[in-house]
């Protein structure tokens, strides 16, 4: 007779379901090299986020009602009425805000550290993927309040459907459900947000997960640790994940959650950009506010549509954005993974992309008109000239990069 | 200090909120109020029953709520807020008939509940400070932040009346109170009851904002505390390893 | 850059430390969690005593009326009701007759279970399965009693209740019918449910 104890139990899982043997190939002998730096936490942060998204948003669900009717005042009654409701709000308000800085950081890491490059080709397209289906859960989460934002917002995304030739008119009133944005259009939002585009992501976060553990992380020398392994087979520069780097995002997971409380108890709005005025207002079909702009984490694609003349193009060139990452793989034709080995070249243009991004963004929240109209065409010219910079400087050779070490630096 | 003055300073700080705009030598005017202070919420929420219900609802706010946030008893709430019979856990609903409202008004007066949170607390403030006599609109009154508003000058009998003293090309540079039309409170108590109507409609747009932030200094604090004793174990155990 | 040897005490400590910081922490985050399940404003104002006008109730006549999301029956007695409540003829059919089980205000009469003998307040659910009872009056035979004093019958299992709502032996229902807390308003025509008479303390001794 077996002795009943915590061995034995776990024997008993083990022989039925790999147990150990999973947590030994994702923690405990998941070996990080030991020089990651600080744009290494923004993986696990973004971890963190999607948890508190799906737990908040669960909560919402039980008091938020999908109707135009019922949906604006029922998310007053949650903030008012419901013990402990506006703090549910907030936090997904302030999470989906969140959500995309810590994403974005941790998408910049990959372009500084040549994360998407072989063997981590895979890893990167469904990283691509996964932003790409979060754009679309936050900006059906942002129609839900059926604020003035909120309604015009859906009403303007939407509407681009209607450049697809031929059956473009039909395709919108399809998409809404109606002639203009209306009710039926809010109840498949809110279906596809809470239960279809979820489901979707854990399983896109999944799969990154096991990707990565299976090619290994990268690290800021773009060294590969497993060729450097020690008698026992350990690579030399590497740590186990547990318990190194779980007490290391800990603390990650602290600094973050700090900064975070503080904006939900102090500034939820954030003085505006995470809650814009306007979306305060019940939807109001008859009447558009004086500006309309999205919310700030699309006002980079935002900008290079409204930089463009012809309305077709301008949302071909919008999607181009975020589709061109897709390639970035084999547009870099370099071996050398990180920016600490790499031409001045690559340096400069990945600068270059980078405050392309950030003036886009800041241009998109700004009037069509002057000044951004003329920013917004010249970089979102920049924004793509790096993709076709980055191949033919790559492609004809002429990055020069420098040595990389065989052993990680400290 | 002259509302110019005022107007001037205030025109400085919030000049991106007007950039370009041919309004710059009036300003927002600032309020000065406290989301924390109940004391101006409570004699907003009595200035609002006696001169705004009338026309506007707060529908989203419940007279219980109200009482318990500004910590007063029912006879308050019955003798001061509630006019005619009130369910004490409803809302504070005009009795006005929308339908009227755009009868006379050519507008349903609008439901402030989140006024403060859509315009801001300085546009309710300046909103309530700048009417002046316009003999061509409707209601004799204009406003410079809504200008042909269609809301009339409620408060005419406490301010007075003030004229808009504009520069050459027709821009209003400041007001002046027209002599003789003085209204029952001078021009600083004025300020000080459109001030308390201003905390009263922020606390009404978001109830709950002063408890919040007083939990959030201990929450923010807790997180410090955590955050360190996982930085001094992330030390601890980052000691194993060789750099 | 340290290469001292780890200190298992301090880590240990440490650890502990963490561990106890991070388990409040997330005591503290389950409690607005577990808060936004608790009856939110509207319900919890259905809890509230609720005032309502009994006026000059008759014999068998019945109103009811809405407490905390239940229905609530203010039922009038006749003399003869009151009369078969205190009969040991009633008493020898009932599980319960001196309403021993707390199914009651302590301040309200064992037998007649309400403040005044002539307006009875219950709880209409019956304790079995939480149908809600037929009324019935009348003190005649039915098809579901020969000998019956008026009362409650519980169509759903076949429950019988007298006139105080005291359950009959032999039916399903484990106990009497639960009355709810009420008290007359200075004038007598007002009935307010959901909260104790003033006198409730010298009224229970």
């Amino acid at each position: 007779m077996n002795r009943l104890n915590a061995s034995g139990l776990l024997q008993w899982v083990d022989d039925r379901f790999p147990l150990t043997s999973t947590w030994r190939y994702h923690m405990g002998e998941y070996y990080v090299a030991k020089n990651t730096n600080f744009w290494y936490y923004f993986g696990s942060l973004s971890i963190l986020v999607l948890i508190i998204q799906i737990v908040s948003g669960l909560w919402l669900t039980m008091y938020y009602q999908p109707s135009a009717e019922r949906a604006f005042s029922s998310i007053e009654f949650i903030m008012r009425d419901v013990d402990w409701g506006w703090l549910m709000r907030y936090l997904h308000t302030t999470g989906a805000s969140a959500f995309f800085i810590v994403v974005y950081l941790h998408m910049f890491r990959g372009l500084l550290y040549g994360s998407y490059k072989k063997p981590r080709e895979l890893l990167w397209i469904i990283g691509v993927l996964i932003y790409l289906v979060m754009m679309t859960e936050a900006f059906m989460g942002y129609v839900l309040p059926w604020g003035q934002m909120s309604y015009w917002a859906a009403q303007v995304i939407i509407a681009l459907a209607g450049v697809v030739p031929v059956v473009g008119e039909e395709l919108v009133i399809w998409l809404q459900g109606g002639f203009i944005v209306n009710e039926a259009t809010l109840g498949r939002l809110f279906a596809l947000h809470v239960v279809a585009l979820p489901l979707v992501l854990i399983a896109l976060v999944f799969v990154h997960i096991v990707a990565l553990h299976h090619v290994g992380s990268t690290n800021p020398d773009g060294v590969d640790i497993k060729k450097n392994k020690d008698a026992d087979g350990k690579p030399v520069d590497g740590v186990p994940f547990h318990p190194y780097f779980t007490v290391k995002d800990l603390f990650g997971y602290g600094v973050f959650l700090t900064l975070f409380v503080a904006v939900i108890f102090f500034a939820p709005e954030f003085g505006g950009y995470f809650i814009e005025r306007p979306n305060f207002q019940p939807a109001d079909p008859l009447q558009t506010p004086e500006a309309i702009h999205p919310v700030w984490y699309f006002t980079a694609w935002y900008a290079m549509l409204q930089s463009i003349p012809n309305e077709a193009l301008g949302v071909i060139v919008m999607l181009a954005g975020t589709v061109v990452l897709l390639f970035l793989p084999w547009l870099d034709r370099t071996e050398v993974k990180s920016i600490r080995y790499r031409g001045l070249g690559f340096k400069i243009g990945l600068a270059a992309l980078v405050i392309s991004f950030l003036i886009l963004t800041w241009v998109g929240m700004q009037d069509p008109e002057g000044l951004p109209i003329i920013l917004g065409r010249i970089f979102t010219a920049i924004y793509f000239g790096f993709f076709v910079f980055l191949w033919v400087y790559t492609y004809f050779g002429f990055e020069k990069t420098k040595p990389v070490p065989e052993r990680v630096t400290s | 200090m002259s509302m110019k003055k005022t107007g001037i300073v205030l025109s400085a700080l919030l000049t991106f909120a007007f950039a370009g705009s041919a309004k710059a030598e009036v300003g927002m005017m600032d309020p000065n109020i406290s989301h924390h202070d109940r004391d101006s919420i409570r004699k907003g929420a009595e200035l609002f029953a006696e001169y705004c219900v009338g026309c506007h609802s707060v529908e989203f706010l419940r007279y219980e709520r109200l009482m318990d946030d500004v910590g007063e008893d029912e006879a308050w709430i019955e003798d001061r807020i509630m006019h005619g019979d009130h369910d004490l856990h409803g809302h504070i609903i005009s009795p006005m008939d929308p339908e009227d409202g755009e009868n006379w008004f050519g507008l349903a007066p609008p439901d402030l509940s989140l006024t403060a949170r859509v315009e801001g607390e300085d546009w309710i403030y300046t909103y309530l400070n700048t009417f002046y006599v316009d003999d061509e609109a409707e209601v004799g009154y204009n406003n410079w932040v809504q200008e042909g508003t269609s809301m009339p000058h409620i408060l005419q009998a406490l301010q007075g009346d003030q004229k808009a003293v504009k520069d050459d090309d027709g821009n209003i540079v400041d007001f002046e109170m027209v002599e003789g039309a003085e209204g029952r409170l001078s021009q600083e108590e004025y300020r000080e009851v459109t001030a308390q109507l201003t905390a009263f409609l922020s606390y009404a747009a978001e109830p709950i904002r002063a408890d919040r932030e007083r939990m959030g200094i201990w929450v923010v604090l807790f997180m410090i505390v955590f955050t360190g004793v996982f930085y001094l174990l992330y030390k601890e155990y980052w000691r194993d390893v060789k750099k | 850059m340290s290469n001292e040897a780890p200190d298992p005490s301090r880590r240990r400590f440490l650890t502990g430390a963490a561990t106890v910081v991070g388990g409040v922490g997330v005591v503290f985050a389950a409690v607005p969690f577990l808060g936004f399940l608790r009856p939110n404003v509207e319900a919890r104002a259905m809890g509230e005593p609720v005032e309502v006008d009994v006026g000059r109730i008759d014999p068998g006549q019945r109103l009811t009326f809405e407490w905390k999301g239940s229905p609530i029956w203010v039922i009038g007695r006749s003399d003869e009701h009151i009369e078969s409540l205190k009969s040991d003829e009633l008493r020898g059919r009932l599980r319960d007759p001196d309403s021993e089980r707390d199914q009651q205000p302590d301040y309200v009469d064992p037998q007649l279970r309400s403040v005044s003998p002539e307006v009875f307040v219950v709880i209409p659910i019956c304790t079995h399965l939480g149908c809600i009872p037929i009324f019935y009056p009348e003190m005649r035979a039915q098809s579901f009693d020969d000998d019956w004093r008026g009362g409650h019958f519980c169509a759903c299992h076949g429950s019988m209740f007298d006139m105080a709502g005291r359950v009959y032996r032999g039916v399903p229902a484990p106990t009497n019918l639960e009355i709810p807390p009420h008290r007359f308003a200075e004038d007598g025509a007002k009935l307010v449910i959901g909260e104790d008479p003033d006198d409730a303390e010298e009224g229970a001794a």
